[in-house]
């Protein structure tokens, strides 16, 4: 680690955690916020600038930016520190009157987010300069701000704590039991379910798909089958999630069948049409 | 005076936060949620996370492994929920994620038991990943025996693997060669 | 073949080593070190090349050479409506040239082409690669403390992570500033803390009275050191989420750029699905950035109530944008490959509904601002950029297309989608603010347009594409895509490893920077914000101004409200009584 940094005695001694409250009581009503960009890539600035609009207003609880860090209670940081911002940093800090809340901004604010360790930072705020409150989030959503300028000036609680687990079980977590008796058929749905619609539609797809499939009476007939799904499919309301059902019928739950069973996967008995498909926009 | 008209209009824009909830669009990417009865300790999502704001390694007795988050590096990409096998690791919507005076709030970790290898007794990977893997093996179907074997295989270390699949080979190697 | 016409009139003089085709439409020629200036000036010049990146490479562990890539898109001079190639010649030609790590010189090409002037800067910082002749060989990229004759970018030099000790904060080190001749001049530093701005960057204003004579700059205030980060502790499932983080407001652009040259150096297809959804990605990030832009060009003239509508406005621009991706920025959503997030039926519907609103109301606020004569009386005339100067510094976005110049990369060399969505490139004469903005209100049109269209034509299918391409160590591409800025380029080298060899990238601005003393010229301090401002680059600097009269030797601070409220009023100059 390379040498950074000293705060001189005589602003330490005017910034102790007593001197810091004080302040905080006094401010309560009005408080004035300076913004240093310590080379962030301008994502946090943005939403501090969605933040201070008439959508958000701050100035309901007296959020004030000054333009001069001699105005400022707070010192709003964003930014990984780079090397040339590392001394108008400084600047900025000796400048503000004593005794002053820093509040890191943003994941890189914190801890330096993805450019922690980068030649040409420090790695967030609090490596340079002592800091009081994070904010995180990359970058933090006009809420959060508002949340987090309340909770550093005592109006809303923190709610975040540190958590430690231990000493759990060593259970394996609980597996669904597979309608084929065979979990890869599970998994494959779940597989191609992520390939069409991403990991988060993805899952609901799959969460819907196996749903409907484990209502199915007799899960070896084909026939059968496709007309369940299909009730199942009328049912629902969103055309894309209808279009993904049909394929994952087609491709995965006739590869499956065709395991057990020797079937014609283009049968329009049994799998879905091309122009079933196409009904499923309408 | 047109932008007056357009003010008068539209009326008051601001929402009710922090005065009322303020509810997130669906699907929005806010704090990462961990299930710890759901963690199996495969570390996907410490080999995955873009600013290694999960960490998971042995503590320092190296008798335990631990996960470790710190939310403050966290840049909500949910590459974690995206590769977890167990959905212990999943986007929830909690953006209300600031802290005051005391960084180590904004971490979290978890202590999971290892499991000793068979053959030489170092400890390498965790129980519930071996409880995992033999409950799916169940679950996949296989008959008693194929499971007895399997299970012998994945509670050697990686170590003990590569040494018998040496030992393996070279013993087939020299049947070769005397045939 | 594409590219012919160019090799062919290139033989003429200068000898071509080698040629290399990766897509099809890359052409990438070596030449000598000594036949670099006149090969690059040629394509600039007498063929309608416009410069976009300059990679320098360190492959020495290869090759035993640092070699240059100086990449030309080739699409026409425009100076004129029917000075454009046709299509089907449009392409891309990068000059390569080896350089011996033993001497490692080479003969600049700013002389003969100006717009290569950050580019050679650059090379020198990061690798250590002297341009001979080069008119100003300043310091540029990395930061004032940085200890010399050490090159973060050579391979060899030193780990990614590593942090030479900073200087004691009083000593801290000066920038050299290039000043102008001729006494009687005041010397106005903006910068690098302002409260209007986000990005640090420093100014030098040379002002006679109220007259803007010259300008000078230091920026990369913000240089992290992510191309290094990326060849090491990233691999390309990572790769994304760092090219999102090089700027906050165009982040999707960047990663779309950088994941799309990782997929063409290898030929990778990309499902349709996954094309339209990062079209749609990409226009959401142009209308909350543009909307952003010209809020910020009323606030600077003093214009708040607009400033609140359009920012009122713009936040349904991130409805939308959440709807899509989850967050307020599009980030976390481009892989190798294709998408991680799809859009189902409900949320079409939803951006559909949003996409009526905007429009009505942006149609609205546009509308009021243009009643407003002593609005349009501010932008017009201000901070013209001469279509020559645009011209010779490869300018880009809607700076050069406010110069009356049809240059948009969705249009020269159409990606993704683009081959199936009508829109029109839009550009204005005037080369003024005013100009300016019209091409971002129009384009704001547009862009609702497309996203329109993408929603209607959504595809079907698959989000990614199956894996089954294995990358190739040292296959190399670039990437095009238009950010709400103007082009970014990004020029990818496979690795092994699931690693990046080099990754080069080259933001918008990076182009419109050299150009903006050109734009300062001749304008009084008043306006200086609101020319930086509609530079986009993001955003207008003004903060503690310290005012010094070269003659009179006093000084003076202003604080930035005195100099927002000059710029707002244009009244009681500050600088009265020097």
């Amino acid at each position: 680690m390379s040498k950074t940094y000293v705060v001189p005695t005589e602003i330490s001694e005017l910034n102790r955690v007593e001197d810091k409250l004080e302040l905080l009581k006094d401010i309560k009503r009005s408080f004035s916020v300076y913004r240093i960009d310590c080379g962030s890539c301008n994502g946090c600035e943005i939403e501090i600038f969605a933040s201070i609009t008439p959508m958000w207003d701050p100035e309901r609880f007296g959020f004030k930016l000054v333009a001069n860090p001699r105005h400022a209670d707070i010192l709003l940081c964003t930014g990984p520190v780079t090397r040339q911002m590392y001394y108008p940093l400084l600047r900025a800090y000796e400048a503000a009157p004593d005794p002053k809340i820093v509040v890191g901004y943003g994941a890189c604010g914190s801890t330096g987010g993805i450019f922690h360790d980068c030649y040409s930072t420090w790695g967030g705020v609090d490596k340079v300069i002592p800091v009081d409150v994070w904010i995180p989030g990359c970058p933090p959503h006009p809420a959060s701000t508002i949340y987090g300028l309340a909770t550093a000036i005592g109006i809303l609680d923190q709610k975040l704590k540190k958590v430690e687990h231990k000493d759990g079980s060593n259970e394996a977590p609980v597996i669904e039991k597979s309608v084929f008796g065979n979990t890869l058929f599970e998994r494959e749905v779940m597989e191609r379910a992520r390939v069409m619609m991403g990991y988060l539609h993805g899952r609901e797809l799959h969460k819907v798909f196996t749903k409907a499939v484990s209502s199915i009476k007799d899960i070896y007939n084909p026939v059968s089958s496709k007309k369940s799904l299909l009730e199942v499919i009328k049912k629902e309301e969103d055309p894309r999630f209808r279009e993904c059902m049909m394929i994952l019928h087609n491709d995965v739950y006739l590869k499956h069948l065709k395991r057990f069973k020797n079937i014609d996967k283009c049968n329009p008995a049994i799998c879905f049409t091309k122009e079933e498909m196409e009904l499923a926009y309408d | 005076m047109k932008l007056l008209d357009m003010t008068r209009k539209y009326g008051n824009a601001t929402y009710e936060y922090p005065f009322a909830p303020y509810d997130v669009a669906d699907g929005f990417r806010g704090k990462p949620e961990y299930d710890y009865d759901k963690c199996i300790g495969c570390t996907a999502c410490g080999v995955a996370c873009p600013s290694n704001a999960i960490n998971v390694e042995l503590n320092e007795a190296k008798d335990k492994l631990v996960w470790k988050f710190d939310c403050g590096r966290c840049i909500y990409c949910g590459r974690c929920d995206e590769v977890c096998p167990t959905n212990a690791v999943m986007l929830g919507s909690n953006f209300e994620t600031a802290v005051r005076f005391n960084k180590e709030d904004l971490t979290e970790s978890a202590e999971l038991e290892l499991e000793c290898c068979q053959n030489c007794g170092k400890k390498f990977t965790t129980k519930r990943l071996i409880a995992y893997c033999i409950e799916n093996f169940k679950k996949v179907g296989w008959s008693e025996s194929v499971i007895q074997e399997k299970t012998k295989y994945i509670k050697t270390c990686p170590v003990c693997k590569k040494a018998d699949s040496v030992e393996l080979v070279s013993k087939h190697f020299s049947k070769g060669v005397k045939k | 073949m594409k590219g012919d016409i160019f090799i062919n009139k290139l033989k003429e003089k200068i000898t071509i080593k080698d040629i290399y085709r990766m897509p099809e439409e890359q052409i990438t020629i070596t030449v000598d070190r000594s036949d670099l200036p006149e090969t690059v000036r040629m394509l600039y010049y007498d063929m309608g090349g416009w410069l976009v990146t300059m990679i320098p490479n360190d492959e020495r562990p290869l090759n035993g050479n640092f070699v240059l890539y100086y990449t030309l898109s080739m699409e026409g001079g425009k100076m004129s409506p029917d000075d454009e190639l046709p299509a089907e010649d449009k392409c891309w030609m990068t000059v390569k040239v080896y350089i011996p790590a033993n001497d490692p010189t080479y003969p600049s090409v700013t002389r003969l082409v100006p717009a290569a002037v950050w580019y050679e800067r650059e090379a020198y910082d990061m690798l250590g690669v002297v341009a001979e002749g080069l008119p100003d060989p300043r310091r540029l990229v990395v930061s004032d403390d940085w200890p010399d004759g050490l090159y973060p970018m050579r391979k060899d030099s030193m780990e990614y992570n590593f942090r030479p000790d900073p200087y004691a904060h009083e000593d801290e080190p000066d920038y050299k500033f290039n000043h102008p001749e001729g006494g009687g001049l005041v010397d106005v530093p903006l910068g690098p803390l302002h409260i209007t701005s986000d990005e640090p960057g420093h100014f030098r204003l040379y002002c006679e009275g109220d007259q803007i004579i010259d300008a000078d700059y230091r920026l990369f205030y913000q240089h992290r050191g992510m191309e290094k980060l990326a060849e090491n502790r990233m691999n390309y499932d990572q790769m994304g989420y760092l090219a999102e983080r090089v700027c906050g407001i165009c982040g999707y652009a960047h990663a779309t750029a950088c994941i799309e040259a990782a997929e063409r150096a290898v030929d990778m297809e990309v499902p349709r699905r996954a094309q339209a959804l990062r079209i749609i990605n990409q226009e959401i990030e142009r209308l909350h950035s543009h909307m952003l832009n010209i809020g910020l060009a009323c606030e600077v003239t003093g214009n708040i109530n607009a400033f609140m509508h359009i920012f009122r406005i713009r936040e349904f621009s991130m409805e939308l944008a959440q709807l899509i991706s989850g967050g307020r920025k599009t980030y976390g959503n481009v892989v190798v490959g294709g998408m991680r997030r799809d859009i189902n039926g409900k949320g079409i519907k939803r951006g559909l509904e949003l996409l009526e609103t905007m429009e009505t109301q942006l149609r609205e606020v546009w509308d009021a601002v243009m009643d407003d004569e002593s609005q349009v009386d501010r932008w017009k005339g201000v901070g013209i950029l001469d279509k020559q100067v645009a011209r010779d510094f490869s300018a880009v976005g809607p700076n050069v297309r406010g110069s009356g110049i049809k240059r948009d990369t969705r249009y020269d060399h159409p990606y993704d989608f683009h081959d199936e969505i009508d829109f029109e490139v839009c550009y204005e004469e005037g080369g003024d603010v005013f100009a300016r903005e019209t091409v971002r209100y129009r384009e704001l049109l547009q862009s609702i347009s497309i996203i329109r269209q993408c929603f209607e034509l959504m595809p079907t299918g698959d989000i990614v594409a199956p894996q089954n391409k294995i990358i190739v160590p040292q296959a190399y591409a670039l990437a095009n895509n238009e950010a709400p800025r103007g082009e970014n380029i990004h020029w990818i080298m496979h690795g092994g490893a699931q690693k990046v060899y080099r990754w080069r990238c080259r933001a918008a601005t990076y182009n419109n920077w050299p150009s903006l003393r050109f734009q300062f010229r001749n304008n009084t301090i008043a306006d200086a914000a609101l020319i930086v401002c509609s530079m986009d680059p993001c955003y207008s600097c003004t903060d503690r101004v310290t005012v010094v009269d070269v003659k009179s030797k006093k000084s003076k601070i202003l604080t930035h409200s005195d100099l927002k409220r000059y710029s707002q009023t244009l009244k009681n100059s500050p600088l009265r009584g020097m």
